[in-house]
């Protein structure tokens, strides 16, 4: 009775444990990318190339970094992506196709239309291509799990995306609290000559927008306008962000102080500027809600719990 | 009479050869030289040698003894004048006025503001070319003829001592043609300047010459009175057989005709 | 020849002084006029629009008045005003100048390189990351100074020793080093993967953020040069006339070139350092001047320089406001001022330029 039961318990079992694991590596793939073009993957890709550096923190934050075989000389996050054979630079003149070529790759996933040049001639090669475009949070959660499908680690993107919405709509629930009147004016500083900052279609701009504060650009639509110094002053923010990044002047009291017509601004009178890591607040890749929790930090450090990062 | 403006052994050119060879001149004071050649014959390279504005390649320039070389271009300016061919730049729009008064240059310098004696000297060179009535008028907008005028009127407002004339009759009507040899005349016997013109019509040379200078082949062929120079046997050799040279019947002054070639 | 005539000119009853004179002292007050309106227009236009009654209590600093409106006035668009209309003035006059020794109307300041070895400067500066200032201006100004005067000294040189003195070996040599500098400047840009949108908006000039200091340090040397160039109209009166011409008046050509040279490179150099490459002023204003008041250099620079400081306020005006706050590099603005303006020469003037 016993091995009857045994007998069935595998004869119903095997198919039921083959199903889930065809379930979860069920190739080929096919998805729709941030270009609108097709992409096909035949088998699970086991050498991947990634052209950002927002991608190589996506693949190696699902799991797959053991297969990325070529990286970005600005892929400097996590710590072992350092090492991996590099491919070129960011933009489309610096990526030397032929080194990504020459790894072999299964998969490439790139950024979007600034390397549409290079995606053509790859797919031209017969090698399939994932163009990424990220332009808000949903797009990240999209391209998360279209990373995830096409690599096999379905599993693994949708707990990532789980983690990350959860966090996002920690800060948005915490932002929401703060009554209208006490929500702070945001000036974040992208470049200093010229001065440029952020619109409210930008990503930086977005954060703002999330953590509770208001953008002072937030009326315009671009980007990373090129803004006049009259309308900074003008629009009086109460904080300054800026990254921290070697481009451009440091960000520090002094130096506004110093810039003319800038010593009125609320925020540099109160000595309110803070400048946070530049890759969690750009990289459209899993840090970005590193970057929302520490925009929501430097804003309201009263109401931050000390859960952030 | 000393000459004013003369050269010894001078041999002029531009780049490697030399287009005049062992010319010596002498100018008085007073005295007007025609210089004439065919076409070629170096009469304007001759003028730009005289006025300092080209080296020259042998011998030298002198200006009441003095080497021109060795006086300061401003110093030349004040005592020569040329009124060239043709401007190289009409096309901006300078007028009459500023063109003439740019003749006062030398004497008032660079930098000063014109005086009431400046004007004055512009006034009356404009004057005497007869074109006052233009002085408004900006360079491009004029005739061939009106703007040779005007460039010897800025040549008159240098009030120099020499007188380098560039084929001064061509595009001139002859009213003006009239006009001019006897501008020549007055500027020697009046304001004694000595005078160096080049002439491509010969006709024009007695009425207005005291000397004639006969260039060709590189080098000063005859030098002497308008009778002794325009003969026959001095001209056909450089020009040709096809010229005569009649008397006036009323100055007995020689005049150079074309004669074409017998037919039939 | 009418001899009577004769003696009432020299009598000095007619054409004593030139008729123009009593011209250009209507002329120049109503430029000057002109100029003060534009500026006021300018301190009143921006992203915060003031009255003319703000801008009267923001002058005087009245307690009474907004202390952002003050600010504003005092620290951001008085400085930027007074260097938008320094540097126009600076472009036009160098233009000016440069047409006349070119004989060229389609000469500008930047002909022999000047803009190009500044943006070489600045992107070097950019790219190597050099940090010592000049009074306060940080690294850029004096690199695009400095390399404006380099690249007008090698292409002088160039010219010396390629093809003997004429205009046309300068321009020669000028044209030439300009394409190299500028293969420089991308050959850089492209090598060091820098942030392009820093030297582009270098390169077509702005007036951003540009303060006090900028004007301190700009106005000796745009005073200089005006000095000087003024003090050469009349040579450039004979120069345009032709080099013989000129020479055969006296004027030694080789040295007053270089002196002309020298000081409009010094005007053009220091408005690219404080303010970047603007194009189009140092060329239409000398032609706009010239149609107004004709090729006489003593009324022609002074009308230029002023109305290239009227054209430049209004461009930085428009800067400014056209897509407020968003701020459009000034150089567009003037692009496109100039692309309209010689069509219209085209078609009024058939061609002729001068």
């Amino acid at each position: 009775m016993l091995r009857r039961l045994a007998v069935l318990a595998i004869v119903w079992g095997l198919p039921a444990s083959t199903a889930t694991v065809r379930a979860a590596e069920s190739w080929p793939q096919v998805v729709t990318d941030g270009l609108g073009r097709s992409v096909r993957i035949e088998r699970k890709p086991l050498r991947v190339v990634s052209m950002t550096p927002a991608n190589t923190e996506i693949l190696f934050a699902l799991g797959a970094g053991d297969r990325v075989v070529g990286v970005t000389s600005w892929c400097t996050y996590p710590e072992e992506a350092k090492s991996r054979p590099k491919i070129g630079g960011f933009a489309a003149t610096t990526i030397h196709l032929e080194a990504v070529v020459a790894l072999r790759p299964d998969l490439v996933i790139a950024g979007d239309e600034a390397q549409s040049l290079v995606v053509g001639t790859l797919a031209q090669l017969g090698i399939p291509v994932l163009s990424v475009k990220v332009r808000d949070f949903a797009g990240l959660y999209a391209v998360i799990g279209q990373v995830g499908q096409l690599v096999g680690e379905r599993e693994a993107a949708e707990t990532l995306v789980g983690s990350l919405r959860r966090r996002v709509e920690a800060v948005v629930a915490r932002s929401r609290l703060i009554p209208p009147e006490k929500r702070l004016r945001v000036y974040w500083e992208v470049f200093d000559a010229p001065v440029m900052s952020a619109g409210r279609t930008s990503m930086v701009g977005q954060l703002i927008e999330l953590a509770g504060g208001i953008n002072v650009f937030a009326d315009v639509r671009e980007e990373y306008p090129q803004v006049n110094t009259e309308a900074v002053v003008a629009r009086n923010p109460e904080v300054i962000l800026g990254a921290d990044m070697t481009q451009g002047g440091a960000l520090t009291v002094e130096i506004l102080r110093a810039r003319p017509g800038w010593s009125t601004i609320a925020a540099v009178r109160e000595g309110r500027i803070h400048t946070l890591p530049a890759d969690p607040t750009s990289r459209p890749g899993p840090r970005l809600v590193d970057g929302l929790e520490k925009v929501a930090a430097a804003l309201y450090p009263q109401t931050a719990e000390g859960a952030g990062r | 009479m000393s000459p004013v403006l003369e050269t010894e052994a001078l041999s002029c050119g531009y780049g490697e050869c030399p287009v005049l060879v062992d010319v010596g001149l002498q100018v008085r004071a007073g005295e007007v030289l025609a210089l004439i050649g065919p076409n070629g014959s170096g009469k304007t390279t001759l003028l730009h040698t005289l006025d300092r504005l080209l080296r020259p390649m042998q011998g030298e320039v002198r200006l009441e003894g003095r080497s021109i070389w060795g006086l300061a271009p401003r110093e030349v300016a004040r005592m020569i004048a040329l009124a060239p061919q043709r401007e190289t730049q009409t096309a901006w729009p300078l007028t009459v006025e500023e063109a003439v008064a740019l003749g006062r240059a030398p004497h008032r310098g660079w930098l000063l503001p014109f005086t009431q004696a400046d004007h004055g000297a512009v006034s009356l060179a404009m004057a005497r070319m007869g074109v006052e009535s233009l002085a408004r008028r900006t360079l491009s907008t004029l005739s061939g003829g009106e703007v040779r005028r005007v460039l010897l009127a800025r040549a008159l407002a240098q009030s120099p001592r020499v007188m380098l004339l560039d084929e001064p009759a061509t595009y001139l009507d002859l009213h003006y043609q009239a006009e001019l040899l006897g501008l020549v005349r007055s500027l020697a016997r009046i304001d004694g300047m000595a005078v160096v013109l080049t002439v491509h019509d010969l006709a024009l040379v007695a009425p207005c010459a005291d000397r004639v200078a006969l260039l060709a082949g590189g080098r000063l062929c005859a030098v002497g009175t308008p009778a002794e120079v325009l003969r026959a046997e001095v001209l056909i050799p450089v020009y040709g057989p096809h010229l005569e040279v009649l008397i006036h019947p009323g100055t007995g002054a020689p005049l150079v005709l074309p004669r074409p070639p017998m037919t039939g | 020849m009418n001899r009577s005539r004769e003696f009432s000119a020299a009598a000095g009853t007619s054409g004593t002084e030139p008729a123009s004179g009593r011209r250009l002292g209507g002329w120049s007050v109503l430029l000057g006029v002109t100029l003060l309106l534009s500026m006021a227009a300018s301190l009143c236009l921006g992203a915060v629009t003031l009255s003319f009654e703000e801008l009267w209590t923001a002058l005087r600093r009245d307690p009474a008045g907004e202390a952002v409106q003050q600010v504003i006035l005092w620290d951001l668009r008085l400085p930027r005003t007074l260097l938008a209309a320094a540097v126009g003035a600076g472009l036009a006059i160098a233009g000016t100048a440069f047409q006349a020794i070119f004989r060229n109307a389609l000469a500008d300041p930047y002909v022999i390189g000047a803009s190009s070895g500044a943006a070489l400067g600045t992107t070097l500066a950019l790219t190597l990351g050099w940090s010592t200032g000049f009074a306060g201006l940080g690294p850029l100004p004096p690199a695009a100074f400095l390399g404006a005067l380099a690249a007008v000294s090698v292409a002088l040189l160039l010219a010396e020793t390629g093809g003997g003195s004429s205009v046309t070996s300068l321009l020669l040599a000028g044209t030439a080093l300009g394409a190299m500098l500028s293969a420089a400047v991308s050959f850089l840009l492209l090598w060091r993967d820098q942030p392009w949108f820093q030297v582009f908006n270098w390169l077509l000039g702005s007036f951003s953020g540009r303060g006090w200091s900028h004007v301190a340090v700009a106005w000796p040397y745009f005073a200089v040069s005006f000095v000087v160039l003024w003090f050469t109209a009349r040579p450039l009166d004979a120069l345009t006339s032709g080099e013989e011409t000129a020479r055969s008046l006296g004027l030694r050509v080789r040295a007053v070139r270089l002196l002309v040279i020298g000081a409009a490179t010094l005007a053009a150099g220091v408005a690219v350092a404080m303010s970047g490459i603007i194009g189009f002023v140092g060329l239409i204003a000398p032609h706009i001047a010239r149609l107004l008041f004709g090729a006489g250099h003593r009324r022609l620079l002074p009308a230029s320089a002023l109305l290239g400081a009227i054209l430049l306020v209004w461009a930085d005006i428009g800067a400014r406001s056209v897509l407020a706050p968003v701020e459009v590099p000034v150089g567009i603005v003037t692009a496109g001022i100039g692309g309209p303006f010689f069509l219209f020469l085209l078609k009024r003037r058939g061609g002729r330029l001068a």
